[in-house]
């Protein structure tokens, strides 16, 4: 009852005209830059920092955050037209959404990723609106441990994304978990691997890695191909150009099966919203009947991830609202604009600004519905890019990449980097090694790392930490399921391959 | 015990992709036992990467192992096709020879001179589609980052 | 070491300038940058918007203000822009601690703080010492008595171990003989929820985060770290009260110009930053984040940064980092 009373005053608020202004106006930039890769909400959150700090509180943190969700639908759709992951978080929305393109279903595609953010980030707001302060409270149950546990979880992923030969999947993994390391090491303050570089010494940034192996990799590799004319099919007509039936039929568990693993992700203060993406991927794939379309072009494979990525966001709200503490890099921009506008973030925030957080939370249903109405009209405009002749579209996404790189720290190096990691991409490709785990363990690398040392230090060297507490475990034992799946597979094939030679 | 015909059906491609990986593996490893590999309370700075490492050498070595094998098996799933290969090395080229002019010429040229050479040399297309596509592209680059954006983009001595 | 000396004796003439020839008419004539040297939305780069918004709004300096982020090397990056950049006239920079720490502890560095022209100190960040509302540790004494007697069982978590967390963990922990660990974690967000959850057992809080805590039950202050009580903590005790003595170390946050920037440039920016501290909106920003006024200009600034790089240089030699300078 409480909960109808607060929602029917904070639509009250959202629906007051300037709110909606503001609320179109977040959700449009954030649209805008989700869809230029590099630029990242983030940034953009930043930028608007000065003028947001003289409009009202509410009025400005509807905006915020209407960037901040706003961002992740259109971070999928450089991910499918052109291979280019737009938001760290799309990077898993390639792997099929960029395959669907290839096929001719890139409108599909990307109407399946408006309607799955769209449910999702609906989903995001109804948990955060029922259940913020008691998953809150379960959030803090994670320490070091349980995140090391997670991470684990995270990695045995790369089972599932493994194509024809686990060796290479491994392979690709631990290069990304070598990648990781690379930097000033957070314990002991020792550079590991940065070749005196004071631009290695905070690390690589995954974002140029991702951008190298998928983007410039897929443009060399057309480049070999010598394919100048027009590479993709573009259906005519606008049924073709959207997710028919089927489609939406086939995506049902997905959009599930991503909104609660974005949200219950988003939530931990030390994860976000890239592990949540190739968690929910992972998932997907296991209990597919089909999982062998997954990397070809499934539309699951880019429901889901992108489903996570936007309830995601809701999840990111809850250690802000209702404990004052950032659990990414946009709300900690919003953590310091609710210090500016005086509004004392902390676990009263709720409590003493109701009309706030009612306001915010009618205006993200009302900024979702926005973002699909905004966005399902862009789908056909979007696909008509593919129609561009090859030599016009791949210099222009060697420009895009360039710009993305450098747009996220303003370094050349990075530019450099992204060269180095495209001509990677290009000889993994021809090598039939699979890139997806490289991510997976550049992203997740470090993070695994520092749980474990993390959780070490707080046991004094005694390893039964990482295995008796009761979250962590039962996180363990769903990665030791998952990694067990493929051998028991192998084993099996073997027995029956036995069997048959005997008979 | 590889006979000498098997040899010669392996991969080679393959095969010299995994022995970089051994030589990767060898460096990280390498470099990994200059640091602490514990310290009192677990690991130190050195664990990670030595495993690290050592994962890598292994792997690749597996592969080999596996390369080999399934050659000789005759059931090697087809050889690593390098068609094409000189364009992409040239547009590669190109791209870093963009890369390096940024500095001194500014993000909007570069992008302007790797465009018409990838259309006219790489695609082989005419001059006209060149010059236009580079032109008309680079304006887009340019209004859509540098004017409406804000992306604090590298510029040359005339100002973009 | 050449260029260092140049750059003090810049730096003095500089000042001396100040003194007699106030800003000969140097205006802004296209777009000032504020470089910071992390990513959008890292602290120093809210504080750089901040006042660039507080700026704008007071309509101080004539032309656009850009925030330019330099990110890398913990600083390292910035400060060799900066560097480069010498004598420019729209480019100022926001500094904080890691620009005294870490030209001082990492080899790669080539610049110092000596080497720039300070502008003005802004604003000093206070810190507290604190637990767990349901902690057993009701003063910093019961903490540390805990840790003496239980070596290496206690936990805290905190930053890097260049950062101000480990350096007051190494102080009391010289001035008690008590030993902990430190736990370091990357972001902010990670070291408070590690708290808020029980997986550490104390953390060095800003008092802006701390003080909604204490408000809703969930966490009690032991200690100011600062040689003052803060306004708005008047019951909590520093540490020389408790018995402690430990030097307070301070964490500054301002900015600073390139090398041999030219003095009425200087005086310029000095006049600016001056009218925005006068103002209410500056004073109330300061209140909001519980900040201390740390306003210092000409000659008191050139001091701080000579003290503050000796201060600091003695903490991290504690603190058994190793000093390449």
């Amino acid at each position: 009852m409480e909960v109808l009373a607060g929602l029917a005053q904070g639509f009250g608020i959202a629906l007051e005209p300037m709110n909606l202004f503001w609320c179109f106006v977040g959700v449009f930039f954030g649209t805008v830059v989700g869809v230029l890769p590099g630029l990242g909400p983030s940034a953009t959150v930043a930028l608007l920092l000065p003028l947001t700090l003289q409009m009202n509180p509410t009025a400005g943190i509807i905006m915020m955050s209407g960037i901040y969700y706003g961002a992740k639908y259109g971070g999928s759709t450089t991910s499918i037209l052109l291979n280019v992951p737009g938001e760290s978080s799309s990077v898993v929305t390639c792997l099929d959404g960029f395959e669907m393109a290839r096929k001719g279903r890139a409108g599909p595609a990307l109407g399946i990723a408006a309607i799955s953010s769209f449910i999702a980030g609906t989903v995001g707001v109804v948990l955060l609106m029922l259940i913020a302060p008691p998953i809150a409270e379960f959030a803090l149950r994670f320490g070091p441990p349980e995140y090391f546990a997670l991470m684990a979880l995270g990695l045995s992923m790369v089972v599932l994304l493994a194509g024809r030969s686990m060796i290479k999947a491994l392979l690709s993994m631990f290069a990304g978990l070598w990648l990781a390391t690379i930097g000033i090491d957070l314990f002991t303050d020792i550079a590991r691997y940065t070749f005196d570089r004071i631009e290695l010494m905070d690390g690589v940034n995954f974002v140029v890695v991702a951008i190298g192996t998928f983007a410039v990799g897929e443009v060399l590799a057309n480049l070999g191909a010598r394919s100048s004319g027009q590479n993709f099919t573009v259906p005519k007509g606008l049924r073709n150009l959207m997710p028919n039936w089927q489609d939406m039929k086939d995506c049902r568990f997905a959009f599930f099966n991503g909104s609660l693993v974005g949200f219950f992700v988003g939530v931990l203060p030390g994860a976000g919203s890239t592990i949540a993406s190739f968690v929910s991927y992972g998932i997907e794939k296991a209990v597919s009947r089909h999982p062998e379309r997954f990397g070809t072009g499934a539309v699951e494979g880019v429901a889901a991830p992108e489903a996570a990525n936007n309830s995601e966001t809701g999840g990111a709200l809850v250690p802000l609202l209702t404990l004052g503490i950032p659990g990414s890099g946009t709300t900690a921009i919003l953590l310091a604009a609710l210090i500016l506008w005086g509004l004392k973030p902390g676990p009263l925030l709720i409590q003493d600004h109701p009309q706030m957080f009612w306001g915010l939370v009618a205006s993200m249903y009302i900024g979702n519905l926005m973002l699909l109405v905004l966005n399902l009209p862009l789908v056909p405009v979007f696909a008509q890019i593919l129609r561009l002749p090859g030599y016009v579209l791949y210099p222009v996404i060697l420009g895009v990449s360039i710009v993305g790189v450098y747009s996220v720290d303003q370094r050349l190096m990075d530019v450099w980097l992204v060269g180095g990691f495209g001509l990677l991409g290009y000889a993994m490709r021809r090598l039939d090694y699979p890139s997806a785990p490289l991510i997976l363990g550049l992203v997740l690398g470090d993070l695994m790392e520092n749980a474990v040392r993390q959780s070490l230090m707080m046991s004094n060297g005694d390893i039964s930490i990482l295995y008796s507490r009761p979250l962590a475990a039962t996180m363990l034992l769903f990665t030791a399921a998952i990694l067990a799946g493929p051998m028991f597979r192998q084993f099996n094939s073997w027995r029956l391959k036995a069997t048959e030679q005997e008979a | 015990m590889i006979a000498v015909g098997a040899w010669k059906s392996v991969d080679k491609s393959q095969l010299v992709g995994a022995l970089l990986l051994v030589a990767l593996g060898a460096f990280v490893a390498a470099d990994a036992w200059r640091w602490p590999y514990l310290t009192k309370d677990g690991p130190g700075p050195g664990f990670f990467p030595l495993w690290i490492g050592i994962a890598l050498i292994v792997l690749s070595g597996a592969q080999i192992v596996v390369q080999v094998a399934t050659s000789r098996d005759g059931k090697d799933a087809g050889r690593t096709s390098w068609k094409g290969a000189a364009p992409v090395l040239a547009g590669w080229v190109a791209l870093m020879v963009a890369a390096a002019l940024i500095r001194p010429a500014g993000f909007v040229a570069s992008y302007a001179l790797l465009t018409i050479f990838l259309i006219r040399f790489v695609f082989q297309r005419s001059w006209t589609a060149a010059v236009t596509v580079s032109l008309t592209s680079a304006a887009g680059f340019w209004v859509l980052f540098v004017k409406l954006l804000r992306v604090q983009l590298p510029a040359g001595p005339w100002g973009f | 070491m050449k260029i260092r000396t140049a750059g003090l004796v810049a730096a003095i003439l500089v000042s001396a300038g100040v003194a007699d020839a106030p800003a000969q008419g140097f205006t802004p004539d296209r777009t000032i940058e504020f470089m910071v040297h992390s990513g959008p939305g890292a602290g120093n780069d809210v504080f750089a918007r901040s006042v660039q918004g507080v700026l704008e709004k007071l309509k101080a300096v004539p032309q656009n203000i850009q925030v330019l982020n330099k990110t890398g090397g913990g600083g390292l990056v910035a400060m060799s822009y900066l560097a480069e950049k010498k004598a420019d006239t729209h480019l100022v920079a926001v500094f904080t601690s890691i620009w005294f720490v870490n030209p001082q502890i990492r080899k790669q560095a080539k610049i110092t703080m000596d080497d720039l022209t300070p502008i003005a100190r802004l604003v000093l960040e206070p810190a507290v010492m604190a637990v767990r509302a349901d902690s057993p540790f009701k003063t910093t004494k019961d903490f540390l008595d805990a840790a003496k007697q239980n070596p290496g069982k206690m936990k805290q978590s905190g930053g890097s171990l260049a950062s101000r967390d480990n350096s007051y963990r190494f102080l009391l922990m010289k001035n008690t003989g008590a030993d902990w660990q430190f736990i370091s974690m990357k972001s902010g967000g990670e070291r408070v929820a590690a708290l808020l959850g029980g997986h550490v057992d104390m953390m060095i809080m800003e008092p802006a985060e701390a003080l909604e805590q204490i408000r809703a039950g969930k966490v009690r202050v032991l200690a100011t770290l600062m040689n003052k009580r803060l306004p708005s903590m008047p019951k909590v005790a520093t540490l020389k009260e408790q018995g402690f003595d430990v030097p307070e170390v301070p964490q500054a946050r301002g900015f600073v110009g390139p090398p041999a920037m030219p003095a009425n440039v200087r005086a310029y920016w000095e006049g600016v930053f001056t009218k925005m501290y006068k103002s209410s909106e500056w004073q109330g920003f300061l209140k909001d984040n519980l900040y201390e006024d740390g306003f210092l200009i000409g000659p008191g600034l050139n001091k701080f940064v000579a003290d503050y790089t000796a201060t600091m240089r003695g903490i991290l030699k504690e603190a058994g980092l190793k000093l390449v300078r």
